[in-house]
């Protein structure tokens, strides 16, 4: 059971790989009869993905280049799964992702220590994590939820944590037609699956319960939590004793917050922006802007992530840029800086405007101001002229609606 | 009683649009910042001083011809996660028909007269409750406890209102003579105080409180010459309606 990503660059090493885990299988016996199989967890996202166009704004591509695409095939093993990316009408070698919850070392670019990937226990979600050491004594933490959309997306949130420093990452992509450029074998084992497919992003895009945001509050970051949840946009079915329970398992109160803004849109927005109402992108420059802000120097994302992987551990990822060093991602995805801000929506905006009228002596009723320069309609219905004022001020509503004598 | 109907349906149509605007399913979009509630009950006059006794002696008045009912509210401010400052007000009000015990007209008819008692305590005072009354969740999730016992204290001053009015006998002369008496005046007063509430709603509560005054003030000696201090003590019994804002 280990977090990993290799790429299967020759034959000898997936032989290797496949012996290691037959015999890994057999050391197991019967108790994980998952090693012997393809793991249906992974099968909403078995096939191809694609930035989707809401991330597409932050994409740096060049004119009339298509974003990469990446798809994923059914592997033997627990928590594997093969993918290929496809970058230019290119594919590259096959790879594997394992999501097995085991602590995988990391040493690179100045930073040691671990990764861990794992499947929820419905296994509508996969929870990541990752810590590492860098030079300048600085710890680095990450977290994120991989997770499938009510609309079928998949939705990528990644939080990094430097000293006191927070920032989380957001990314939607989207399914796509398999590439002609993927072998025929690979495209044959993704059509194979094609209706399980669909089953399990069903079942995966199943709304989120109580339940769950108590696991996930266990699993990553708050911030990472909040976000994930407001992307998603549901509402829960929250009274006193279920908001009892999420507080008794110790779910942090923003994150409370901000199910109890969604499931009350009436009454809160949640703006994901930061505090001074900017969003940060997550592309080139705006990374680079961030991260020289944070001081932590270049972001490094965890290494299950296929689209962001820096690749100089894992070989694949050069073709997706260097996440964090200005050469632009061409992935897409959300920054944000800070933690999200749920806003209380002006009262008034929710109850109708009354008008400051008033009933004046000899004049009748009138609407909004002091004296005002223009007629009225005095009780008798006689308009009376206008008579000149000045100072004072009332604004008044209108209900679009007029009056006239009775005939 | 038409009025207080009306004032009472006002609140709870109050409470339901505050609450479709700032609360949840039994919860509270904010820690309540305070309350105000509306109580009604019976309030039973200690009345032993000597004003009370003569009066009961010549007339055909007891002792609990003095107690009546009871309106009162407060507003209270929450001052920490139990404690409140109270601002409460309350009228305590008796009216009764007597005549005398012991003397009827030339006429042999009864020698009638109406005795009313009024006092209206208003105090500022200390509220703690007893149990937690709430719980915050989140920033924006407060869920208010089923049951809030409390107990409170406060002091300040009571309005008081006797009269006699009608007939009496004049004991010098046995003259049946109409007049009215009374006698009104402010005195400084106690009250402690122990109830519950019990949550109807994340807005609403139900409240049940018990209520001991003291306090004694002096008579107009124009009216009632030569007595004692008014006893204006009394226990009140009251259950109301309490909206937290």
């Amino acid at each position: 059971m280990r977090l990993d990503i290799d790429r299967k660059s020759n034959g000898t090493s997936a032989v290797l790989a496949a012996v290691l885990l037959i015999g890994s299988a057999l050391a197991a016996g019967a108790q994980d009869t998952q090693l012997a199989s393809n793991d249906a967890r992974w099968g909403p996202w078995i096939g191809c993905w694609q930035s989707s166009s809401r991330d597409a704004v932050s994409m740096e591509l060049a004119p009339n280049k298509a974003a990469p695409v990446i798809c994923f095939m059914p592997a033997t093993g627990n928590g594997r799964v093969d993918f290929v990316t496809i970058d230019e009408g290119t594919a590259g070698a096959p790879e594997h992702v394992d999501a097995n919850g085991t602590r995988r070392a990391v040493d690179r670019q100045g930073c040691t220590g671990w990764e861990i990937a794992d499947f929820s226990a419905d296994a509508k979600r996969i929870y990541l994590h990752s810590e590492h050491q860098c030079t300048g004594n600085r710890t680095r933490t990450s977290t994120g939820i991989m997770s499938m959309t009510p609309e079928g997306e998949w939705l990528d949130v990644q939080g990094v944590k430097v000293d006191e420093h927070t920032g989380v990452r957001v990314a939607h992509y989207g399914r796509v037609p398999i590439p002609p450029a993927l072998s025929a074998d690979l495209r044959a084992e993704i059509e194979a699956v094609k209706l399980a497919t669909n089953t399990a992003v069903i079942a995966a895009s199943d709304s989120v319960r109580i339940a769950d945001v108590i696991e996930a509050s266990k699993k990553v970051d708050p911030l990472v939590l909040q976000t994930w949840l407001t992307e998603r946009g549901q509402g829960f079915n929250l009274d006193a004793k279920r908001l009892t329970q999420l507080a008794d398992a110790k779910v942090p109160s923003n994150v409370i917050d901000v199910m109890v803004a969604l499931t009350y849109p009436q009454t809160f927005a949640v703006n994901l922006a930061q505090a001074d109402g900017q969003v940060v992108q997550a592309a080139g420059a705006p990374q680079v802007a961030m991260d020289e802000g944070m001081h932590v120097g270049p972001a490094i994302f965890m290494n299950w992530d296929p689209f962001y992987s820096n690749g100089y551990s894992y070989g694949y990822g050069y073709r997706y840029g260097t996440y964090g060093f200005g050469n632009g991602n061409p992935y897409g995805g959300t920054w944000y800086s800070g933690y999200p801000i749920v806003l209380v929506k002006p009262a008034q905006l929710n109850v109708p405007q009354e008008t400051n009228g008033r009933m004046v002596r000899g004049r009748g009723y009138t609407r909004g101001g002091s004296g005002g320069g223009s007629g009225s309609v005095s009780p008798s219905g006689r308009t009376s002229g206008g008579s000149s004022s000045s100072g004072g001020s009332s604004s008044s509503g209108s209900t679009g609606r007029t009056a006239k004598p009775r005939p | 009683m038409n009025t207080a109907a009306a004032v009472l349906i006002a609140i709870v149509a109050l409470a339901s649009r505050a609450g479709a605007q700032g609360s949840g399913k039994g919860f509270l979009f904010h820690k309540p910042v305070g309350s105000f509630a509306l109580r009604g009950g019976y309030a039973v006059a200690n009345a032993s001083s000597d004003v009370f006794s003569d009066a009961t002696t010549q007339l055909t008045l007891n002792k609990g011809d003095f107690s009546g009912f009871n309106w009162g509210g407060d507003i209270s401010y929450s001052t920490g996660d139990r404690w409140d400052l109270l601002f409460d007000g309350e009228v305590a009000y008796s009216k009764k028909d007597s005549e005398f015990r012991k003397f009827i007209d030339n006429d042999n008819q009864p020698i009638e007269q109406t005795t009313k008692f009024t006092r209206v305590p208003l105090t500022i005072g200390l509220k703690y409750y007893l149990t937690s009354r709430g719980r915050s969740v989140s920033q924006f999730a407060y869920i208010p406890s089923k049951f809030a016992p409390y107990v409170s204290v406060g002091g300040g001053a009571m309005y008081y209102f006797f009269q006699q009015k009608g007939d009496f006998v004049d004991f010098q002369t046995l003259d049946v003579f109409n007049t009215t008496l009374e006698s009104t005046g402010w005195a400084p007063m106690g009250r402690g105080a122990a109830g519950v509430e019990y949550s109807l709603g994340p807005w609403l509560a139900l409240t049940g409180e018990g209520r001991y005054v003291w306090a004694k003030a002096k008579l107009d000696p124009s009216a009632f010459e030569g007595y004692d201090k008014i006893d204006l003590d009394g226990f009140t019994g009251t259950v109301g309606i309490r909206v937290r804002f």
